[in-house]
This record gives C-alpha cells, structure tokens and sequence, in this order.
C-alpha cells in the first residue's frame, strides 16, 4: 500500500467505525452508569472492555454534543468530600434515541453481515 | 497543578477557543479533574511512578488536543478563533512586527550614528590637522606682523634754561631674521613760545646714505617710514635751543620665511 501500511489503515477504518457508533455507546454507558461523571464513565468503559478505537478525551465532546441535543443532562456535585464533579444522566429522549438507534444499528449489522459473509 | 497537565490543559484551551468562554472554562475544569484522577489512579497503581510520568500517561491516554478541539466542534486542523482572539493575535503579531520595526529602526539608527560619529571622529581628526597648520599659517603670520620695538626715543623741553642745544647720535641693528622695520619721528616745537628754537633728525642707513632728514627750518614734522637694510642704522639729533617735544620709535617685523 501507497503511503499506508495495513496496520494503520486497518487502525483508522476501526477508529472510524467506532466514531460511527461512539454516540450510541457512550449514550448507553451513561444510562447504565448513571448519574456518573466523566471519569466513571470512562473508567467504567474501560473496565466493561468498551469496543472500538477510542481515547479519553473524545468521550466528554460526545458527552458534550449529546447534551446539546438534550439527549443527556448535566449537573455539577460533590461526591461526599470528593472534588467537585459533573455528573451526567439521560434524559428521556435520550433514552427514546437510545433504544431506536439500537434498533438502527441493528439493522445495519444485520444487512451489513448479508453483505459481507455473502458477496455474491 | 503538574506542569505537564497545565501545558497539556493550555495546549487544549487554544484550540478551544471558538467556545464561549464559560463552556471553555468547564470543559477545561472537567478534563483537568479526569486528568488529576487519572494521575491519582495510575500512581496509587505504581508507586515508582513519579507524577510526572503519571501526568504523561494521563494526557497521553487522554488524546491529541488537536483532535480533542475538532471533538468540540472546531474546524478540523483549523483552529477556529474568535474575532476577540484574532483581533488580539493580530495585535500581538503588529506589536511584535511593530517591536522588530523599532528594534530595527534602532539597530540602524545605531548603525548610522556610529557612521557619522566615525565621520564625524575623522572630520575633526583632519579640521585638527588642518586647523593646526591654519593656527601655524596665522602664528606666522601673526608673527610676521607683529610690531617688535626696535627703538625708542623721547625728549621734551621746555623754555631756558632748559631749552635744549646738542648735537647726538643712536643707532639700531636691523639683523638676520628681521624682515624690515618702521621708524616714527615727531617732531614737535613749543607753539606757545615764539621762538622754540629747532630740532633736526637725520637718519643714515647702513650703506650711508641720510633716508630722512627733517631739514634745518625748525618746523614741526612727523613722518613714519620703513626700510629694510640690515646692518647698523644711525639716527642724529640736532637741536638748538629747541623747546618742545622730540619722540622716535621704531619697530621691526620679524622675517618668517628665512626662520623657518
């Protein structure tokens, strides 16, 4: 390959895919999590082995653009005597995009692994 | 704060910039405690872990601010600014060009007021010298007109018995270095007294012959003359029953061109 090596090709198609569905992924963490900062959401991604190429610091600008479009709120709190935290939640149309974007990805896995387990 | 979180925390807060800054402050605030923990977590982890290598991993796990700033919603691999910033860097970018301007308007000026300072050093150098031989030329030729006495000769005499009758003589050298010389006579009888009697001045150059003789008809005179004969000059006086006043004076000028 020109310029690229597998690897990394294969690397940034993964990163890409996982940009594809990083929304729905954090949006389902944070339902099962919440109310959980951002921290103890990526902790908590992590430790559940959360698939897809990801870093750290994409998840707040989801969490960010997820509350834009009201799909998660936030609040800042204190746990106990702990620093200060922002600690974030669905909110029903969140969980409403939730579980109609599973549906979605779901048929597209669904005609996707048509595709790709039978190219004829 | 860990130096390396503040660098990385900054390097993000640029490319953050097209936020408010409200949202910019708690997005930074909110990564600065995911970092803080992280670091936490990591060396209570590994306790060899110095917090600097903990901060490393932190923000190296963490991403690429650039990316991180894209995430938020600026232009990708283009910062956006606000017009506030721009405006800002724009005057930060004049003030500099502006501050290398005046360095350069100083260096150069520095330059050029070490050039006419040279010049300037050179020009005086050289009005120096040439003054001094102006100051040479005028000492000669001040020199060379400067009277010098030679000699002098002041009689008076009033009415008898003290009105005066001889016959006596001087004389004056004019040497070697003596360009020429300007003698003075003034002859002046007693108007008041009828009868004053006369006084007569003969000068003789060296060669003998009389260059001035005031004549035997007892009147006033006064005649200024020069010469320039070397050799012995001779003035004689004659009076008879002269009453009145009698002053020579002679001077010589210095001849510089032979001195020198």
């Amino acid at each position: 390959m020109d310029g690229m090596n597998a690897a990394d090709y294969l690397l940034k198609l993964e990163r890409d895919m996982t940009g594809g569905f990083l929304h729905l992924l954090v949006l389902e963490y944070v339902q099962r999590l919440e109310p959980i900062h951002g921290y103890g959401l990526i902790r908590g991604m992590e430790e559940a082995q959360a698939p897809g190429q990801w870093k750290e610091g994409t998840v707040y600008p989801l969490l960010a653009a997820l509350e834009k479009e009201g799909l998660v709120k936030s609040r800042w709190g204190r746990p106990g005597r702990g620093a200060r935290r922002k600690y974030y939640e669905t909110t029903p149309a969140g969980r409403e995009i939730r579980d109609l974007a599973i549906l979605k990805w779901q048929r597209l896995r669904a005609r996707l692994d048509t595709i790709l387990e039978d190219p004829e | 704060m860990n130096p390396i979180i503040h660098d990385y925390l900054t390097d993000i807060r640029r490319r953050l910039s097209h936020l408010g800054l409200r949202e910019r402050d708690a997005v930074l605030e909110e990564i600065r405690l995911h970092l803080e923990s992280e670091v936490a977590r990591l060396h209570s982890e590994d306790t060899s872990l110095s917090k600097d290598e903990a901060a490393l991993q932190a923000t190296n796990s963490f991403g690429d601010p650039e990316e991180i700033g894209v995430a938020y919603g600026a232009p990708g691999g283009v910062i956006n600014r606000t017009t506030g910033e721009m405006l800002l860097e724009v005057a930060l970018l004049t003030t500099r060009a502006a501050g290398r301007g005046i360095r350069g308007t100083l260096k150069w000026t520095g330059i050029i007021l070490a050039i006419i300072l040279g010049i300037s050093l050179i020009l005086v150098l050289a009005a120096l010298v040439f003054a001094d031989n102006v100051i040479d030329t005028f000492q000669d030729d001040i020199r060379e007109n400067t009277p010098r006495p030679l000699y002098d000769y002041n009689g008076e005499w009033t009415g008898y018995p003290e009105a005066h009758t001889e016959t006596t003589s001087d004389s004056f050298q004019i040497r070697d270095g003596m360009r020429d010389f300007t003698i003075s006579f003034d002859i002046r009888p007693d108007a008041s007294t009828a009868g004053s009697g006369c006084a007569q001045i003969m000068l003789t150059s060296p060669g003998g012959s009389v260059v001035y003789d005031s004549g035997t008809d007892c009147d006033a005179d006064s005649r200024t003359l020069t010469f320039s004969e070397k050799g012995t000059w001779t003035v004689q006086y004659t009076y008879v029953a002269f009453q009145g006043q009698v002053d020579v004076d002679a001077y010589y000028f210095e001849d510089v061109s032979r001195q020198s």
